[in-house]
């Protein structure tokens, strides 16, 4: 079984594929030269795999590609507001099957949620975020009011929780029909002495549920890392062994349950590894102690990696992929302790994900 | 209707059936958009903005002439009608 690494960037997709034994990988690309690649995603069940593409001049669209990448087709109904909306469609953040057959989400900026019923040919906007109570205070942070995670809940068919930068989590519990802020615990990334919402302004920038305990909750916050053993009604901090609190991306190990992966990044001014030592940290035990795995990542290296540049593989012993902002990708197959380079200096880049074939 | 050639730059190829250069027809420049967003929906989302005004960064050219206030302007056998993105619309 052999992987292809889908590889999102600032100008472009492009994508990596390894042979039978991930040992050798050739470069394709780039696909929708010029366009940014924020979000990609695998839908298994259709056999079809996802590309938000976005342009700061022409706005976004999706594309999809039923052979790897090898053609694509846009979509002619992508995700779009009504004519006369006040809100603008800047980028596509995040894509994700929802639980019943047919139904796909898309997360975009400006923080809005839409669902397509048919398989993805045409979406319609989730009334029930645009017209929460707060909505007309979220106010965007550095990259944009972006609705960049969505994570439909493994066993329950009506919860799904989406995740909007510099407002907090959102957790619904009857199909995306109506929304509860769920950010007890977590800070205020700017305190505000009298806000007119307490419950937001909280900025996640990524959250993973475990499979396997479907409470258990995990964010990168802009402030820190949480945990949550409730399906979100709490959260509490889990930075024990972190050279910092900050950073973007987080994975699930797609097996072990409470294994997971951060990359720690120096402070909200700089956004890159700390003091140019680069690490991928681990937990083993949902977050009660980190570990830096490092070998094989260049040194000194002052790039980061943002929210949805790190993706895991299905193998046996499953590839962990991180990209860099300075255009690299790196590969482990065992659970960070050893990374290897793969081929190409990219466009920074955006995002990843990974296919078995 | 008067016929006429709509030149897109290449990131918009894919939205417009794989081509840069299509044929447009109406009196207007603003009836050659609408017969090219008919045909290619995708190209309305990526020339107008949710208000249905030309994008920011999108320049319309009828010929030598900047129109994209002006889609008004009438069309002429032979002309071209040319999308330009705008230099101060890039980054990087």
């Amino acid at each position: 079984m052999s992987t292809t690494l889908f590889v999102g960037t600032e100008k472009g997709l492009f994508a990596l594929d390894s042979d039978d034994r991930r040992e050798s990988w050739s470069l394709r690309g780039p696909m929708h030269k010029g366009w940014q690649v924020y979000s990609l995603r695998h839908v298994a069940r259709d056999r079809t795999f996802w590309a938000g593409l976005s342009s700061r001049v022409y706005g976004a669209h999706l594309e999809r590609s039923r052979d790897y990448g090898d053609n694509w087709e846009p979509v002619a109904g992508s995700p779009a507001f009504p004519e006369g909306s006040p809100r603008k469609l800047q980028q596509i953040w995040s894509l994700a099957p929802g639980q019943a057959e047919g139904s796909l989400l898309c997360g975009v900026a400006q923080a809005a949620l839409f669902a397509s019923g048919d398989g993805g040919q045409s979406w319609e906007l989730n009334r029930g975020l645009d017209t929460h109570p707060t909505r007309e205070d979220w106010n965007p942070g550095a990259g944009g009011l972006c609705l960049h995670t969505i994570v439909p809940d493994a066993r329950d068919p009506n919860r799904i929780y989406i995740g909007i930068s510099a407002v907090g989590i959102f957790r619904s519990d009857d199909g995306g029909a109506s929304w509860a802020i769920k950010n007890r615990g977590v800070q205020a990334t700017i305190p505000d002495e009298d806000p007119k919402y307490t419950e937001i302004n909280r900025c996640v920038h990524k959250f993973v549920q475990d499979p396997t305990e479907p409470a258990r909750l995990y964010q990168q916050n802009h402030i820190g890392v949480f945990r949550s053993t409730d399906g979100g009604d709490n959260w509490e901090r889990i930075e024990n062994g972190l050279p910092t609190h900050f950073g973007f991306p987080m994975v699930m190990h797609p097996r072990k349950p409470r294994t997971l992966f951060i990359v720690p990044q120096e402070s909200d001014q700089f956004r890159m590894f700390p003091d140019g030592q680069p690490g991928v940290y681990r937990t083993d035990d949902g977050g009660d102690r980190w570990t830096r795995t490092h070998n094989g990542l260049g040194e000194p290296s002052f790039s980061g990696v943002l929210r949805n540049s790190m993706a895991v593989d299905g193998h046996d012993q499953p590839g962990v992929y991180i990209g860099t902002t300075g255009g690299e990708v790196y590969a482990s197959y065992d659970e960070g302790e050893n990374w290897r380079r793969l081929p190409g200096l990219l466009p920074r880049i955006e995002a990843l994900a990974a296919i078995e074939r | 209707m008067t016929s006429i050639e709509l030149r897109l730059p290449s990131m918009l190829a894919s939205a417009a059936g794989g081509s840069t250069r299509i044929r447009v027809t109406g009196e207007t420049a603003r009836q050659a958009l609408d017969d090219a967003f008919a045909r290619h929906p995708l190209l309305r989302t990526h020339l107008l903005d949710e208000e249905g005004h030309v994008r920011e960064h999108v320049h319309l050219f009828l010929n030598e002439d900047d129109i994209r206030e002006r889609l008004a302007a009438e069309l002429h056998e032979g002309d071209q009608l040319v999308v330009l993105q705008q230099m101060s619309g890039g980054r990087s």
